[in-house]
């Protein structure tokens, strides 16, 4: 009895130091994946939870397994959106009447600009750039070939410079100095 | 924003300054611990329960449980497969159950 109280409190304790280093820029990718602050959350907790239940497996890669599962989290709340609109429809009234956290994220102009890009671009950046993997574990995360990480990371960043330079002609239109 | 998103660098630079300030609540472990457990036990409860009615059901049914009958020997059975636990008896002749016993018959000595 002891044995096992031993085993899960160690099991616990690693998982707990694990959760501490990796959840901020797992929160963060998510961020950027999803819409909004909730969804993200939400999307964290799920992955950590999964992660947790299989611990044993994850914990000889845990990051790059926490990668994986996030993704998927994330594209599970996707098609749930598109299954159900009418979730998607009070959440953006929601937002209409939540303004302070409308006021907050206008400031992530990278993010918003983040989230105009198709889906698998996204992704991928946010994999490379945000939870710093490499090709290979990009590809192994989103369980597509390295050569197509390659081609959409290098779309992806065309496309954010376009926007990035669109979104700061609007801003000169609107502000100018 | 003057960042180049050509630039992996910049761009991983420009990412940490726009989201540094979004942290994560401090006891999520133990949030997701103690969700995780709360589910667990959730679950035993449910197959504790389910295992409970289905016995609650079988048993009166006599599909289960003390008042269920033992199997019964199938005579077609080959002897050899058999498993349970048979009484061997000793091969009877044809017909030898139908013989109707008679009295032996008395012999009387005559005199010569």
């Amino acid at each position: 009895m002891r044995g096992i109280r031993g085993a899960r409190a160690s099991r616990d304790a690693e998982f707990t130091e694990f959760v501490q280093a990796a959840s901020p820029s797992l929160l963060r990718a998510a961020l950027v994946l999803l819409d909004s602050r909730e969804d993200a959350e939400d999307a964290v907790q799920v992955t950590l939870l999964r992660t947790y239940r299989r611990w044993e497996q994850a914990k000889q890669a845990p990051q790059a397994y926490a990668r994986a599962v996030l993704v998927n989290a994330c594209r599970e709340r996707w098609r749930h959106r598109r299954r159900h609109p009418e979730i998607s429809q009070d959440l953006d009234e929601l937002a209409n009447v939540v303004s302070f956290a409308e006021a907050v994220d206008r400031r992530h102009v990278l993010v918003r600009v983040l989230r105009q890009l198709p889906g698998i671009q996204r992704e991928v950046l946010v994999c490379r750039y945000l939870l710093d993997a490499t090709v290979a574990e990009t590809a192994a995360a989103l369980d597509i070939a390295e050569g197509t990480v390659k081609s959409a990371a290098s779309r992806g960043l065309d496309q954010l410079r376009q926007l990035l330079y669109d979104e700061e002609k609007r801003d000169r239109r609107v502000h100018p100095r | 924003m003057s960042i180049h998103a050509d630039d992996e660098f910049s761009l991983r630079i420009a990412l940490d300054s726009e989201l540094g300030d979004v942290w994560p609540g401090e006891d999520l472990a133990d949030l997701v611990i103690e969700r995780h457990r709360r589910t667990r036990r959730r679950r035993v409860a449910g197959a504790v329960s389910l295992v409970v009615l289905c016995a609650g059901i079988g048993v009166p049914l006599g599909l289960s449980g003390p008042g269920s009958k033992p199997s019964q020997h199938d005579p077609g059975q080959r002897p050899d497969r058999h498993t349970g636990s048979v009484v061997l008896m000793p091969p009877v002749r044809a017909g030898a159950g139908l013989v109707i016993g008679r009295p032996a018959p008395v012999l009387t000595a005559v005199a010569a």
